[in-house]
């Protein structure tokens, strides 16, 4: 989750500063502006997660409110009758959890964090992911294709660095508003693990800001994961206290 | 000649060199209890295999959502048994129905994590109804620390936990232990237990993997209210698993759009488990067949040095009239003689052994260094005894032995009269 924001909001980033030089960008400088423009101060929204798994008929629905402080703070309480207290708590490079019965947190970690974060085919890693794009791969321009009736710049992105989530990524961005409307992720062996689609991007504060995004697993037919935004208010001041431990133990 | 008369003959001849009818009756009497008590302790080893495998995996039939067979590894908690408008309890009475049915229990088994100081540990859940359990897996007996668990209050989550898992975890009856699993909304499963008793089954593979609660705690626990992943059934003759089996699923195919199905023991992975046993124990039978045909030289042997002591004797009394087939009832009665002192020597000894470890059991945890403690074996295994175990030990030993000796027997019956008998006159 934390990766669509990031992609997103380095995205909206290149829109907002962007001066209409975007055809003099070479690659690596679309990625830093993508890095660049990512900064909000704070955020707070209602999410809802929509999961359809394989054969299964009926997609389950989690509903939750989120807010971030920054790049290392962030909080998810579940709303959804049957998550209802579940509580994640980012801190740093840090993911702590607590259900509705559990007396104290628990702290994820090591190989963990790749499972599924609330059954849905974002990992915990996924969800945790911040860092600079610029900082961990390197750019090349593809090519120029369309993304539903939208012209995007095609570009590859291979990791510099071993220890990385995805060794490859493959980001389709919106011409006009710079935009990434498709990110594919691969691993090591050249295997294509998830494809995220981003499927509503709304002007919020003069950003563009993408409010509803699929991931497909393609590891797993039939499974797909959609993500949405509702009453995002970006930039409003909030308390640090609303992201210790302590809260999460409320 | 009668065989009576036969069979009076023989009788001299077995005392007439009784160091050698020693020697051969010893030998039988070895391989027979031998196989007493080999088949003794392998039937009690593939009978506590059964029953653990029976009481904790397979049960004789289970009722499972159709679903969750193909990902059954996985342990989908979204793939329960539901019932078909209100809870699984309406399976149950469906199920209750069928002849042959003795119980049926709501049952879960689920994976769970623990952190232990930043190391996860994989652990087994099992969701039951002790009371109603009891009958086949009586886990209240099983407590050897602190008390049965109580049902579902808020605040109050109570586990007992098998004997080495609270080893391994370093907790003991009164702590409080945080797990977490994916609950069957696909969600994140939470919750702080508190250990009120630790039980012991003596199955090592169970005592480590193994914490239990009630269905009232899974169910919060793992958000499957008025659901669970299965039922087992338990019938009056588990022999009769396949047809019950069939019975079940003509019932619930009834039902329109029926998710589940039921699977007899010899179907499911802990059948299989428990079939491959099985195949052992024919493997063995034929260990015994060796066995005994070996010990049985002994009386080939004996048998064969006896006509070629008595060479000028069978040609006497074949000259005297004594047919063919009759000389081969002689030689053939001395080794039934034989063979059924040894044997009945055998089953004493063979018997009595397997009586006392069917009473007093073998520590088998002991005498393997811990090597099936993955297996569904307990750690003490107690011998099987009962008379049918004597009984065919006993036939096995008189029947292999006799029929080896008919070999030098039929050999003797060849003897020409004028070639034996030289020397003679």
């Amino acid at each position: 989750m934390k990766k669509i924001k990031m992609i997103t909001l380095a995205v909206i980033s290149v829109f907002l500063f962007s001066t209409g030089e975007v055809f003099a960008l070479t690659p690596e400088e679309i990625l830093e502006q993508v890095d660049d423009n990512e900064v909000f101060k704070t955020i707070q929204y209602t999410g809802v997660i929509t999961i359809k798994k394989g054969s299964r008929k009926k997609p389950r629905v989690k509903t939750f409110k989120a807010a971030a402080l920054g790049k290392d703070k962030a909080y998810i309480e579940f709303t959804n009758p049957g998550d209802r207290g579940t509580k994640y708590l980012k801190l740093g490079d840090e993911l702590w959890i607590k259900g509705a019965y559990a007396e104290r947190p628990d702290k994820i970690s090591g190989h963990k964090l790749r499972d599924s974060m609330m059954g849905s085919d974002y990992s915990y890693e996924d969800s945790m992911d911040n860092d600079k794009l610029v900082d961990k791969y390197n750019a090349k321009l593809l090519d120029n294709e369309k993304v539903g009736t939208r012209d995007c710049y095609k570009l590859e992105l291979t990791a510099k660095v071993k220890k990385i989530t995805y060794a490859k990524e493959m980001i389709w961005v919106d011409k006009e508003r710079l935009v990434a409307l498709k990110v594919q992720f691969f691993a090591l062996s050249g295997m294509l693990l998830k494809e995220m689609t981003i499927q509503d991007v709304k002007k919020i504060n003069e950003r563009f800001f993408p409010i509803k995004v699929k991931m497909v697993n393609k590891q797993r037919s039939g499974s797909y994961t959609l993500f949405e935004m509702k009453s995002i208010i970006l930039d409003e001041p909030l308390e640090e206290s609303a992201f210790s431990k302590r809260q999460l133990e409320r | 000649m009668k065989s009576f008369y036969i069979y009076q003959i023989a009788l001299r001849n077995i005392g007439r060199n009784k160091k050698r009818t020693i020697l051969s009756a010893v030998a039988i009497g070895m391989s027979v209890l031998f196989i007493c008590f080999m088949k003794s302790y392998i039937g009690g080893f593939f009978g506590n295999a059964k029953e653990n495998v029976f009481a904790f995996q397979s049960a004789h039939v289970k009722v499972v959502n159709k679903d969750f067979l193909k990902e059954e590894k996985l342990m989908p908690l979204d793939l329960s048994v539901y019932g078909y408008d209100k809870d699984y309890k309406e399976v149950i009475n469906l199920v209750k129905k069928v002849k042959g049915v003795k119980h049926v229990f709501p049952r879960t088994k689920f994976g769970a994590i623990v952190n232990l100081k930043g190391k996860w540990k994989n652990l087994l859940g099992f969701a039951l109804d002790p009371e109603l359990e009891a009958p086949i897996n009586p886990l209240k007996e099983k407590i050897i620390e602190g008390r049965m668990f109580q049902e579902f209050a808020p605040g109050r989550y109570e586990i007992v936990m098998g004997e080495v898992l609270a080893k391994e975890l370093g907790v003991k009856v009164g702590d409080k232990v945080t797990m977490m699993t994916k609950t069957a909304e696909e969600g994140l499963g939470h919750m702080t237990f508190q250990i009120v008793g630790i039980s012991s089954y003596g199955v090592p593979e169970f005592d480590k993997m193994f914490f239990f609660i009630p269905l009232s705690v899974a169910a919060k626990f793992l958000k499957m209210e008025n659901e669970v992943m299965e039922l087992g059934i338990y019938l009056e003759d588990f022999n009769e698993s396949i047809p019950v089996a069939e019975k079940i699923n003509t019932i619930l195919e009834s039902k329109p759009d029926n998710p589940y199905v039921a699977l007899a023991w010899e179907s499911q992975s802990g059948g299989q488990f428990y079939k491959a046993f099985a195949m052992a124990e024919n493997i063995y039978n034929v260990v015994y067949l060796v066995f005994m045909v070996l010990a049985s030289l002994v009386i080939i042997n004996t048998t064969m040095m006896v006509i070629y002591e008595r060479m000028k004797e069978i040609g006497t009394i074949a000259a005297l009239g004594m047919r063919g087939t009759e000389i081969v009832k002689l030689f053939f009665y001395e080794a039934v003689i034989i063979s059924i002192i040894g044997s009945f020597a055998g089953v004493i000894g063979g018997g009595t052994l397997s009586f006392i470890f069917f009473k007093t059991g073998i520590n088998v945890a002991k005498l393997t260094g811990g090597a099936m403690n993955d297996m569904s074996i307990s750690n003490i295994v107690y011998t099987y005894f009962g008379v049918d175990l004597l009984v065919f030990a006993f036939v096995y030993g008189v029947v292999v032995a006799s029929l080896c000796a008919l070999i030098p027997a039929s050999k003797a019956a060849r003897i020409q009269p004028v070639e034996a008998m030289k020397g003679v006159m």
